[in-house]
């Protein structure tokens, strides 16, 4: 399919363009004939994917068994290709499923043979996150490009390429973006454009781009003006003028409240969705978090404070630029710190595999941490989970960051003579396909890694075990988010376990207890964190190797009061435009009349 | 709407959903074919069914149609968008090149058909006249804001002439061993298949283009309107700051040119003009309507027509014409003596004309004359 139009090109000019993509006239010309069978095969192929307009979406049955699609998904998506001409603002409530809504779209664009050229603009923290819905839920491999803007390649020939919207603005980036008229264009967290003179603005109002998806749960963050400036984007010159959007629309000067609500239902309906949580009919059910804070056993307390020690005087080596910018170095130390806090063994290890890589002077102290580990006889979480999972009367999803902690907990399970399933990135996919099954099945307990847990339904599982903590809050979300999500329909009990005073410990206590993390969604996250959340990890670490144990507690309790700060202008920013949208009905399932 | 009739609605959109996974028919009929053509172990076992060989079952494929099947025997999924069933078009896509033969007609029987009503004698020897035909399938995909395809078939000889009679031919062999094609003859006859669509897609283009246009139209006179309106405001908006600022004290002068100005009013409105251009000539390129003809299918046909004399004789007049009989059975390039469209049925009126059916035609009294001789028949 011919897509780079070039922007010269006349609209209504019927070009045929005669192709032969299998090389038929090639394979005539030199003899190769198949059987007849073959060529009425091959015709009835192209019946198979050539469909009428139909009701249903395409890629449904593929879908179905990799995902939940909800009804509002599927309506919206239908509307988007049927009525809105593929270009949209999608702006569903919180934790409704837009990016599953968005990717449905383009599955469905894609199959149809409309969309070939993708590009995915994101903030930076969810570059990745997109990457793996893509792949796991709907078998889409997109190119990341990331880094120095010289090893992106070349965008042309690159068809598919998430982006996050940082890189994407950059002057040589952004006009190679350009240079490209895009099949489909989507732009997530959307409300980072409210602004018409920001260069996200500018960036996304200079890229082309046959379809449009704008995604935000808050497409109005101050006043209606930042609702046209989106608009603007998806469908310009549909409001007027910003003057007489503003006279037209908006009740008072500051744009905060709506008038002639019909009329702009009526207007938005062409280009906007929006679905209501409650308009949804879904079973929203509840989460409660419970963190137990462990007394740590003599044994445990000694190897900690020894190997925080050295973590601290190998951060107090590296020269100040590579503190600064949080170097990869800087994050090596921050995974041997983690490591620490998550399991003995997981330290152990790691410290066994920097002995192999150390200087004969570094060996001693490496031996010396190695030796107060084998010291540690007895394990305060590992007694509190054992303990936890025993008692518990339901299917348990244990996660931990490292593939030891992973091993440790499940060989001490199988002696306590439970069935237990692991699931982990280091796993091939029928690997973990029989993981699953296991837990399914007879299997009460999985242990998982984060890494490639993100296409896990596990809905039918009620109660995550955090045996170790992240210390980026979307990773807390994630692990949560893979039983508390749509179609889960009990109470999700949450356990975090943290030995008193430990990084983890202050951070449970002082940051994630604060902004009551456990209760967020991600998206409300994403609204309250920003780009915050890459800064997130080192600046914890910072403060806790800059500063005595006092003045790192008083840096983690700022941080965290800045965030409950963020929390509140976002709850605003949320109720705001559920105040605005009250009687703006612009859900799909609204226009079924509940159907 | 109450939350709990939300509910059950939810609940039976969900249930619906679950019965309608019953798998696609077309789908597993021709995955399926397709097993069987590559000569692949097929067997069903535990609701799934096993691709591979029964001497190696570790190693044997799980796939299933249906995707509650598929989640519950952890086998692949097999429907439209998955990677088991893109990877079976690929390849099954390749192999669109056939060669056939078509049975050559019987002289007595085909002439039976073509002259019901005039006795016939074959004079002579019959002879063969072997010749060669391709049918090619194009998928026709039109592209503007929507898409539609759909697959045609057209039919020629080697010198790119449209074969009519080849279309409703489905009863042909496959025990010929094809000589190669011509290049020279396969450039002949692709532009004499690309003539033939481009004058089938006439009229369906048209209406195409039609309401694309339209669309386009309207998407131009709303940017249009809404740039020109943006260029009103920002000129009133110069022109106001310009007239108050004249008439007023020199305080509240200050305070007015903090306004726009005439040149930043120009610049404005420049830079409308640009993003006017930009926006109109990417909806041009959204509407643009797009027409690709892609070869997926190639038949190439070898056949006879059989040449022979024929007498034609009555009780009142014969004729001996020369006929060449199709495999069809049907006479190639027969005409009417007297409108000279082809013959399917010879009529032979008294005076020995040669006509089709049309000509023939009932006087008052219901007898059927030529329109050449008008002699009864």
């Amino acid at each position: 399919m011919p897509t780079d139009v070039p922007p010269q090109a006349h609209a209504s000019e019927a070009i045929l363009k005669r192709s032969d993509a299998f090389g038929l006239g090639d394979s005539l010309l030199a003899g190769r004939f198949n059987p007849l069978p073959w060529l009425d095969l091959c015709l009835s192929s192209y019946e198979l994917t050539i469909r009428p307009e139909t009701d249903a979406l395409l890629s449904r049955q593929l879908l179905e068994t990799r995902i939940e699609m909800m009804r509002h998904q599927v309506s919206a998506a239908l509307k988007v290709r049927d009525h809105m001409n593929g270009r949209a603002l999608l702006a569903d409530e919180v934790g409704l499923g837009k990016t599953i809504e968005a990717c449905m779209i383009y599955k469905e664009l894609a199959l149809r043979g409309l969309v070939r050229k993708v590009l995915v603009l994101t903030p930076p923290a969810l570059v990745y996150q997109w990457h793996e819905e893509l792949s796991t839920k709907f078998l889409e491999e997109f190119t990341v490009a990331s880094g120095p803007s010289n090893k992106f390649g070349d965008f042309a020939s690159n068809e598919k390429i998430i982006v996050s919207i940082d890189t994407a603005k950059r002057t040589g980036v952004k006009k190679r973006l350009c240079s490209v008229f895009w099949d489909l264009l989507i732009v997530d967290e959307a409300h980072r454009l409210k602004n018409s003179r920001t260069l996200n603005y500018r960036l996304v109002r200079d890229i082309s781009s046959t379809y449009l998806l704008m995604l935000t749960a808050t497409p109005i963050q101050n006043s209606l003006a930042e609702l046209y400036n989106l608009i603007n984007l998806v469908k310009p010159g549909l409001l007027g003028s910003r003057l007489e959007f503003q006279s037209r629309f908006s009740a008072d000067y500051k744009g905060r409240r709506v008038t002639n609500h019909l009329a702009l239902q009526r207007i938005l309906s062409d280009v906007m969705i929006r679905t209501r949580r409650n308009e949804t009919g879904l079973p929203f059910t509840r989460r409660y978090s419970n963190t137990m804070r462990l007394i740590p056993k003599e044994g445990e307390h000694r190897l900690y404070g020894a190997v925080t020690e050295y973590v601290r005087s190998r951060y107090e080596s590296l020269p100040e630029a590579k503190r600064v910018r949080a170097a990869p170095d800087v994050f090596l130390l921050i995974t041997l710190q983690r490591q620490l806090t998550s399991s003995t063994p997981a330290i152990s290890r790691a410290l066994e595999r920097r002995r192999e890589r150390s200087t004969p002077e570094g060996v001693g102290e490496i031996d010396r941490l190695l030796h107060l580990a084998s010291c540690v006889k007895e394990d305060s979480k590992l007694m509190a989970m054992k303990k936890l999972v025993e008692s518990a009367s339901r299917k348990v999803l244990v996660f931990t960051t490292f593939l030891a902690t992973q091993e440790y907990i499940r060989a001490t399970l199988v002696d306590l003579g439970m069935e237990v399933a692991c699931y982990s990135g280091a796993m091939n996919e029928e690997e973990r396909q029989r993981s699953l099954k296991a837990f399914r099945g007879d299997a009460k307990v999985l242990v998982c890694t984060e890494a490639g847990s993100e296409g896990m339904n596990l809905q039918f599982c009620n109660v995550v075990v955090n045996y170790d903590l992240p210390w980026n809050p979307l990773r807390v979300e994630q692990r949560i988010g893979r039983v508390h999500r749509i179609g889960q329909e009990k109470d999700v009990y949450i356990f975090s376990l943290t030995v008193r005073d430990t990084i983890e410990d202050h951070i449970l206590e002082l940051l994630y207890e604060k902004i009551q993390l456990f209760q967020l969604t991600i998206g409300d996250l994403e609204l309250i964190l920003g780009d915050e959340v890459r800064r997130i990890e080192p600046r914890i670490f910072r403060s806790f190797m800059e500063n005595d144990k006092k003045g790192a507690k008083r840096a983690i309790e700022e941080l965290g009061s800045y965030l409950v700060g963020r929390k509140k202008r976002a709850e605003s920013t949320k109720r705001r435009n559920e105040s605005i949208f009250e009687t703006v009905y612009l859900s799909p399932l609204e226009e079924e009349g509940g159907q | 709407m109450s939350r709990s009739s939300k509910r059950s609605i939810y609940r039976h959109w969900r249930r619906k959903e679950a019965s309608e996974q019953g798998g696609d028919e077309a789908i597993k009929d021709f995955v399926l074919k397709y097993l069987d053509l590559s000569g692949q172990d097929v067997r069903s076992e535990d609701g799934c069914i096993l691709v591979g060989s029964r001497s190696d079952p570790e190693h044997a494929h799980a796939i299933m149609f249906s995707g509650e099947v598929a989640n519950r025997g952890q086998c692949e999924l097999v429907a439209v968008g998955s990677p088991y069933l893109s990877r079976i078009l690929e390849d099954t896509r390749r192999r669109g090149v056939a060669a056939a033969q078509l049975p050559t007609a019987n002289p007595e029987v085909a002439l039976g058909r073509i002259s019901p009503n005039t006795s016939f004698t074959i004079l002579g020897s019959v002879e063969e006249m072997p010749r060669r035909a391709l049918k090619l399938y194009y998928l026709l995909t039109y592209t503007s804001n929507k898409r539609s395809q759909r697959i045609v078939e057209v039919a020629l000889d080697a010198s790119g002439q449209e074969i009519q009679w080849l279309y409703s031919t489905r009863s042909y062999l496959n025990d010929e061993k094809p000589e190669k094609f011509r290049a020279d003859k396969l450039e002949l006859v692709l532009d004499g298949s690309a003539f033939i669509l481009e004058k089938r897609m006439e009229q369906e283009l048209r209406g195409l283009k039609e309401e694309s246009a339209r669309l386009l139209s309207d998407a131009i006179d709303r940017i249009q309107g809404y740039y020109a309106q943006l260029r009103d405001e920002t000129r009133n908006e110069a022109e106001f700051n310009r007239s108050h600022s004249e008439g007023s004290s020199e305080g509240r002068r200050g305070a007015i040119s903090a306004g726009m100005s005439f040149d930043e009013a120009k610049r404005l409105i420049a830079d409308y003009d640009r993003l006017e251009d930009l926006e109109i000539e990417r909806e041009r390129a959204r509407y643009r309507v797009r027409a690709e003809a892609t070869i997926v299918g190639i038949l190439l046909l070898s056949y006879k027509v059989l040449r022979c004399r024929v007498e034609l004789k009555d009780e009142r007049a014969s004729r001996e014409i020369e006929l060449n009989i199709l495999p069809n059975g049907e006479a190639e390039s027969l005409a009417c003596e007297a409108c000279g469209k082809p013959i399917g049925e010879i009529h032979m009126c008294s005076n020995g004309h040669i006509v089709g059916s049309e000509c023939i035609v009932s006087d008052a009294a219901g007898d059927k004359r030529c329109v050449i001789c008008e002699t009864k028949k």
